[in-house]
């Protein structure tokens, strides 16, 4: 029976025993004792994760690295030689072929740059009246 | 166990980022320096390439800045005319029409000026068709000249009324399609500028290539190969004889006319990309 049944609250919080808990017990579960194999194939696995691991990092550092390295075409040396010589090379068609690809790339009609000027052709002084 | 899990994730999570950020990079500079070779600033700039038509387009630029200054102060005017009502606010609104009135004929004056100098520039276009379409031009400009001074001349809203009214409705039409006449010739007469340009280098190319020893297998695939590009420049002529034969008839200019022979045009276009690419292979072969 409750004891706030019988109407008095006071004797509630003094009778109530410390430390009482009404949770149910939990049963302990018995620890299983690995076997010589089963231990040895844990660490195993254990190693073979780490190993993936490193194995990966290293990937993704050598692309990080290759990535910053400068190539050996791209070193910009202004003023050197060999930098123009492939321009050199060039023979007088070839010259005459890029020009055309850049008389084409002008020629684009979506680019004409001399289209009618976009003013208000409507202006007036509106009024009141 | 758990925090050492933690910092090999650190690690691996680090040094994806530091991968990521790094390719990223590169993948930006390459495409920056791809695209470069000639931005659209560039190509709007190498269009002007006489000392006169750089000094029009500069000062087109310029005026037109004053335009659009000039249209932000009549529009703030206009507004505190329509809200005050009173004498003081409509001589300010009165003064500001006129004021971008006479800019507005100066934009126009400037860029007639220079559709004329770009039309005497280009090549491309029939002798007997410039100098007609260069006559409207010159009447066009004359016409300009002719109400700015009316504009300047008018004193009261009544009268900048009546010139606005003559600019708007009578001017302006005729100066649109004196325009689109013009640059529907120049667009045309681009095309057909490199078109001719790239059957010349086409013919240079065939003569390298015959004097160059091939085997019997080799001159087969050449011979396919100028069939083709044989083809592709048939096309492109017969498209762009098309197209001139309709602005050389044509008598209603405006807009969107313009706008369907660019549209054709960008099939012109289309076939003379596919030809230089062919070209370009075809110059290839000759160094194998």
């Amino acid at each position: 029976m409750n004891r706030r049944d019988d109407g008095d609250q006071s004797r509630f919080a003094l009778e109530e025993p410390l430390f009482e808990s009404n949770k149910p017990m939990v049963e302990e579960v018995p620890v299983l004792e690995l076997t010589e194999a089963q231990l040895s194939a844990k660490k195993k696995k254990k190693v073979l994760k780490l190993a993936g691991l490193v194995f990966g990092v290293a990937i993704l550092l050598l692309i990080a690295i290759s990535a910053l390295a400068p190539k050996k075409n791209e070193i910009p040396n202004v003023g050197t030689e060999p930098e123009k010589a492939p321009l050199v090379e060039k023979t007088q068609l070839q010259l005459r072929i890029d020009d055309l690809r850049t008389d084409l790339r002008q020629a684009d009609p979506n680019k004409q740059p001399l289209l009618f000027p976009p003013l208000n052709y409507k202006l007036g002084i509106t009024t009141n009246e | 166990m758990n925090l050492r899990k933690r910092n090999l994730f650190l690690v691996v999570f680090g040094c994806i980022a530091v991968a990521l950020a790094v390719t990223g990079k590169s993948v930006t500079a390459q495409g920056t320096s791809a695209a470069g070779g000639l931005s659209a600033e560039t190509i709007f700039l190498k269009r002007f390439s006489s000392e006169e038509s750089k000094k029009l387009i500069r000062l087109y630029q310029d005026q037109y800045e004053v335009y659009r200054q000039t249209e932000r102060d009549f529009t703030t005017l206009q507004a505190q005319y329509l809200q005050l009502g009173t004498l003081a606010s409509l001589e300010s609104a009165v003064v500001s029409s006129r004021a971008i009135m006479l800019v507005r004929t100066d934009v126009l004056i400037t860029y007639h000026e220079l559709l004329a100098a770009t039309l005497v520039e280009s090549i491309g276009v029939e002798l007997e068709l410039k100098q007609d379409t260069l006559g409207q031009l010159q009447q066009s400009i004359e016409d300009l000249k002719n109400i700015r001074v009316e504009i300047a001349a008018s004193n009261d809203r009544f009268a900048i009324g009546a010139v606005n009214s003559t600019f708007e409705e009578e001017l302006v039409p005729q100066l649109y399609s004196v325009a689109y006449k013009t640059l529907s010739q120049l667009v045309v007469s681009d095309l057909q500028n490199v078109f001719d340009k790239t059957k010349q280098v086409y013919a240079e190319l065939k003569t390298e290539l015959t004097a160059k020893e091939v085997t019997k297998l080799q001159l087969e695939e050449r011979a396919r190969a100028y069939t083709e590009v044989d083809a592709a420049i048939a096309a492109v002529e017969v498209q762009l004889a098309a197209i001139t034969a309709e602005v050389k008839t044509e008598e209603k200019f405006d807009e969107r006319f313009y706008q369907q022979l660019v549209d054709k045009l960008q099939k012109v276009y289309g076939g003379l990309s596919q030809i230089m690419t062919y070209i370009e292979e075809l110059e290839r072969t000759s160094h194998e």
